[in-house]
């Protein structure tokens, strides 16, 4: 059986490939027909009824989102019946539609508008009262719904179906009185409840914060990436007038299928708070006076140069971050490194994982988030992926709708559990125990006596890597704690020896940070001892006397078990540059303002180490500098000036030195990113 | 005149009680069916019966059968005893007073397609009916007909009853399917059919009661038997069920092709209060309206296409001279406004528009362009949805239009209801 067929819509001579339908044929082919309901993810539903085609043999027009292309068929799509059809239904659309398109959210960019200015009646027949609705109803707390405006697509509905599988969204009443809602006792707080505005084809569906706040043409649409977590989902940071006022989608299929979790949609909303750094503060007597950048940076370069005198180069430390660009990192190391000549730099909170993610990717291949979708077992563990990883959830999901095997190895249940094929669940923080009980339970070669001392159901276990073993291509998805042991190099060597072989076996390191695998490179790079645990351990001890501190907070919530408060007030000296005056800032003796994520560009590298550029899209706050540029300042006031003046020029000394920059051009980067070598 | 099939032994007391029931011959065509016939061999004697579902659409009841695939692992029969057809109340009959008629039916249909699940999905409101069904299906498991190794033959089948939920659209074949589910009454897209993806993605047999409870005697007396009675292309006998304004309204069981004279003026007694007869609606509310010159049309599904009207249910509405046709059918109209499930736009829209134009009219706000406007309204809904409620929403209107037209005419023009008086 050939895998295409040959049709023809309105005349034109057209090859298929099976099991398409005849919208997406048409659409492949440049051929116009308009929908609403229909969506390239969600499965077909045929209810908006915009899509009729006459097919040749068919008695009625047919919903062209929902037959499929077949050898032979003649498909119209403007004929005299489907232009009459077409023009019915967007009337009977538009009769109870409030066409406040002037005050609506979605007007300039809505389907409804745009396909009526084509396709439409351009008088409407309907002098009956509208039917009316009290509006808007909030569905949750971040969406409001307006069900006059509403044209029952289900895309909304379908969306938490199909894509969250969160289930939140529902339809009551019947006949003209249908409305969505949330499921009785819910409230439509998914994480990726944002994603629903996106996909809504009118302005039902608007965002709280929003709403009523521009027209789409008034904004300036910048290409970006999302830095919240290690995915980077591309987005376009709407602005106007320099402000950001929204973020949206930029689907790029190898790392977000086209969807932002609601953190990453909403984040950015909190940047310009109260807590937010303005101008730069130095502390005199406990209490925080302004200051310039100036006056300021020439205190910090003082402390640090006398105490690197006096107690030697190694008594200053410098903790870059895990949210700060590659460049910001850059400069920093290159600083603290060569300037200062510390040896006590590292970036961010977790450069032990170096130790076995080097040996680990040696072993078995550095993973593509692509792959995924081809994998037949994705293996996740201890990450929660849902939480860490938002967007990627939806990837799993997907992937186990689609037939993919789902296995996950956790302290606890989490949210994915729901979709794995099994789960085996270990105590808390016992990951060494698990990883060693596991790789004895894997040199087995009969199954293992369940014994009351184990740490997680052995014989689960036993059964399932031996099932597992007929599964072809596997992704591993591991979390800090695992990379963190030593012992997981050998247990992926040993699970790799028990799978079938002929496909592929890959990787992907699930760690905290927008920019965690690009601050893992610059480690790499400027020399792997001396991690932020030791430099806390120096401080206790009394040894490291001064410390900055770029975008890294150890006392945020999830890092301050490990790196404990107490130490920071032995400092005789503590700068920090962040964007807010964050619990550790206010321990400082000096704080620089820093720009915020959509203020500056820079690469990040992301999980699959592809690297993407971030770019600015609104103005400074207040004096804030960028990372890099306060660096460069301080550079300066040592009396060793950096001669960056851009972003770019850091970035190309970096591709010059680091190897696996090398070859990395801004142009290759694109908006889609480029993977490091 | 023929004797009764499905109402044979309806009046006999105690029939719903299984040794009741047995005695009276019940239960011998599974017997047979079971012990002495092939499956296929079912399916063949139902084929040479020509029985043609009851629900409405009288699609080949033995073609629906046959397109189950043989190796499917799961499949499922499901009998639509939703009866939400306005004018329509043949199937809660059946279930109230014979409700082992309709389980052996099942049995049988079970046995052919070779389904080990069979579901009785009837609405809420019969809260009689499915108290007889479930006591009845108790009797069935405890006689072996139903379970394990049925009446030693191996074959095993469990059968239960489903509460649905009352709206009208659970009627309709995939929203059934839907609601059985868990989820809301909403129709699928088809392909594919159910048969080949039904409840639960599964093949799925959904019939109509009323042709589930014709399946016992088609095996009982042959496929031969039943085909020759009635016409040729409509075979075997049909429940009408009679109501508005005639002397006796009840059901009645009647051979395929009786004239629609005999089932008015014989058997429901004539026209109340000796007045004239002025419409018919002959299938249920969602087919066109005949009007009194259709008279001598006959009662089967060609006939009634030929009279320009559809068998349908088989719910007969009779209407008198007195009764105002814009006030019918704009009655009706609300029917469908208020019952469309909202998934299609032309239904949803369509529905409520036209209801508000029709009683606009009714009222004595009629313009003279609302005529041609509910005409075009009606193109526009009808065959453009993925279900019938649409058409069925049409059908009446436009018949009525056709019909009718100057009774309209007079409501735009005299701006009220020449029925009601002086306005």
């Amino acid at each position: 059986m050939s895998d295409t067929v040959n049709l023809t819509i309105d005349g034109r001579q057209i090859k298929a490939s099976k099991g398409t339908t005849v919208l997406e044929v048409a659409a492949a082919y440049g051929i116009p027909i308009p929908f609403f309901c229909y969506h390239p993810k969600l499965k077909p539903v045929g209810a908006c009824r915009m899509c009729l085609v006459e097919v040749e043999g068919m008695p009625k027009l047919q919903t062209s989102c929902t037959i499929e292309a077949r050898e032979g068929m003649a498909v119209y799509t403007n004929n005299e019946k489907v232009v009459k059809a077409r023009k019915a239904v967007l009337e009977f659309l538009l009769i109870n539609h409030p066409l406040d398109c002037p005050i609506c959210d979605k007007g300039g960019e809505c389907p409804l508008q745009n396909t009526t200015y084509t396709y439409g009646p351009d008088i409407s027949r309907y002098i009956e009262e509208k039917w009316h609705f009290e509006k808007p109803v909030e569905l949750g707390p971040r969406i409001l719904l307006d069900r006059e405006r509403c044209i029952m697509c289900m895309r909304c509905v379908r969306f938490c179906d199909e894509i969250a599988g969160h289930n939140e969204l529902t339809f009551y009443n019947t006949g003209r009185g249908i409305e969505i809602g949330a499921v009785e006792g819910k409230t439509f707080s998914s994480n990726f409840s944002g994603n629903t505005i996106e996909i809504c084809p009118v302005g039902a569906l608007t965002s709280k914060s929003y709403r009523f706040k521009a027209r789409p043409w008034d904004l300036k649409s910048t290409p970006s990436i999302c830095t919240h977590c290690p995915l980077g989902c591309n987005v376009f940071m709407d602005s106007r007038r320099d402000e950001l006022l929204r973020i949206v989608s930029r689907e790029n299929s190898g790392v977000d299928d086209g969807w932002l979790c609601d953190t990453g949609r909403f984040g950015f909303e909190n940047l310009n708070g109260e807590n937010r750094l303005k101008v730069p503060l130095v502390k005199e007597e406990g209490i925080f006076k302004e200051s310039t950048f100036d006056d300021a940076l020439k205190h910090i370069a003082g402390k640090l140069f006398e105490t690197a005198e006096k107690y030697g180069p190694d008594s200053v430390a410098a903790i870059g971050s895990h949210q700060c660009t590659n460049e910001d990192n850059y400069i920093f190391g290159k600083f603290f490194t060569e300037v200062v000549k510390s040896s006590n730099v590292d970036f961010g909170h977790c450069s032990e994982v170096l130790d076995n993610l080097l040996p680990l990717s040696e072993k078995i291949r550095w993973g593509k988030v692509k792959s995924l979708n081809k994998s037949g077992l994705i293996l996740i563990f201890g990450a929660d992926v849902s939480k860490l990883v938002p967007v990627l959830d939806l990837r799993i999901k997907k992937c186990v709708e689609n037939g993919t095997l789902l296995a996950i190895f956790n302290d606890s249940s989490v949210e994915l559990s729901g979709y794995a094929l099994k789960t085996i669940t270990y105590q808390k923080n016992s990951e060494s125990i698990f990883i060693r009980d596991l790789k004895k339970v894997l040199s087995l070669k009969e199954p293992p006596i369940a014994d009351k001392s184990d740490s997680f159901d052995v014989q689960a276990a036993f059964k399932f890597f031996k099932e597992a073993s007929l599964a072809k291509n596997v992704t591993m998805l591991i979390g800090e704690e695992f990379l963190r042991d030593a012992g997981i190099v050998s247990l992926v060597e040993l699970i790799t020896s028990k799978l079938e072989k002929g496909g592929f076996i890959e990787f992907l390191p699930v760690l905290k940070g927008g920019n965690t695998a690009g601050a893992l490179a610059m480690k790499n790079y400027f020399g792997r001892t001396n991690n932020t645990i030791d430099i806390f351990e120096g401080i206790r001890e009394g040894k490291i006397k001064a410390l900055y501190l770029m975008g890294f907070n150890p006392l945020k919530e999830g890092l301050a078990s490990k790196f404990e408060a107490d130490s920071l007030q032995k400092l005789d000296f503590l700068a920090v540059q962040d964007i807010f005056l964050t619990e550790t800032a206010k321990l400082a003796g000096v704080v620089l303002p820093a720009q915020a994520y959509t203020e500056r560009d820079g690469s990040y590298i992301n999980l699959e180490r592809r690297i993407q550029w971030l770019r600015a899209s609104e103005k400074p706050f207040g004096s804030s500098l960028t990372d890099w540029e306060i660096i460069a300042k301080l550079s300066e006031k040592a009396n060793k000036p950096f001669n960056f003046t851009s972003v770019q020029e850091i970035f190309k000394d970096m591709s010059e030195k680091i190897p696996e920059f090398s070859e990395q051009t801004h142009e290759k980067i694109g908006l889609k990113g480029t993977f490091l070598k | 005149m023929l004797e009764k099939i499905l109402f044979k032994r309806i009046d006999i007391p105690g029939i719903d009680n299984i040794n009741q029931y047995i005695e009276n011959g019940g239960y011998k065509a599974l017997k047979k069916a079971l012990l002495e016939m092939k499956p296929d061999e079912v399916i063949e004697e139902v084929g040479k019966s020509g029985l043609r579902g009851r629900g409405g659409a009288g699609y080949p009841t033995y073609l629906k059968w046959s397109h189950i695939p043989k190796d499917a692992p799961v499949k499922y029969v499901v009998c639509n005893s939703k009866e939400g057809e306005p004018g329509t109340f043949k199937d809660r009959e059946l279930m109230d007073k014979d409700p082992h008629q309709l389980i052996e039916g099942m049995i049988i249909t079970s046995y052919a397609v070779g389904a080990h699940h069979a579901i009785i999905n009837v609405r809420k409101r019969f809260a009689f009916a499915i108290k007889q069904l479930n006591r009845a299906l108790r009797e069935a498991y405890e006689k072996g007909f139903l379970g394990e190794n049925i009446m030693g033959t191996g074959y095993h089948l469990d059968m239960v009853v489903h509460r649905g939920p009352n709206y009208y659209i659970c009627g309709e074949e995939t929203a059934l399917l839907e609601s059985l589910e868990g989820k809301r009454c909403m129709p699928r897209v088809k392909p594919p059919f159910s048969t080949v993806a039904g409840l639960y993605k599964k093949p799925t047999v959904v019939n109509n009661t009323e042709t589930l409870a014709n399946i016992p005697h088609i095996i009982e007396n042959g496929g031969g038997w039943f085909a020759a009675i009635g016409t040729p292309k409509s075979t075997g006998t049909k429940i009408f069920s009679v109501s508005g304004d005639v002397n006796i309204q009840k059901n009645f069981e009647l051979p395929m092709g009786t004239p629609l004279r005999h089932l008015i003026y014989k058997c429901a007694g004539g026209i109340r209060n000796e007045r004239k007869l002025k419409a018919v609606i002959p299938g249920g509310s969602s087919v066109p309206v005949l009007s009194a010159s259709s008279i001598d049309a006959h009662l089967d599904f060609e006939s009634m296409i030929e009279a320009g009207s559809m068998l349908g249910s088989g719910g007969v509405i009779v209407m008198d001279e007195t009764r105002c046709i814009v006030r019918e059918i704009t009655g009706y109209t609300k029917f469908y406004f208020e019952e469309s499930c909202g998934k299609c736009t032309p239904c949803r829209e369509g529905t409520h528009w036209l209801y508000q134009i029709l009683k606009r009219i009714e009222e004595g706000s009629g313009r003279d362009d609302d005529i041609p406007l509910i005409l075009d309204i009606c193109e526009n809904m009808e065959g453009k949805t993925l279900c019938a409620l649409a058409d069925g929403a049409a059908a009446p209107i436009v018949s009525s239009i056709n019909l009718f037209k100057d009774e309209y005419l007079r409501h735009i023009k005299e701006k009220r209801c020449p029925f009601r008086g002086a306005a």
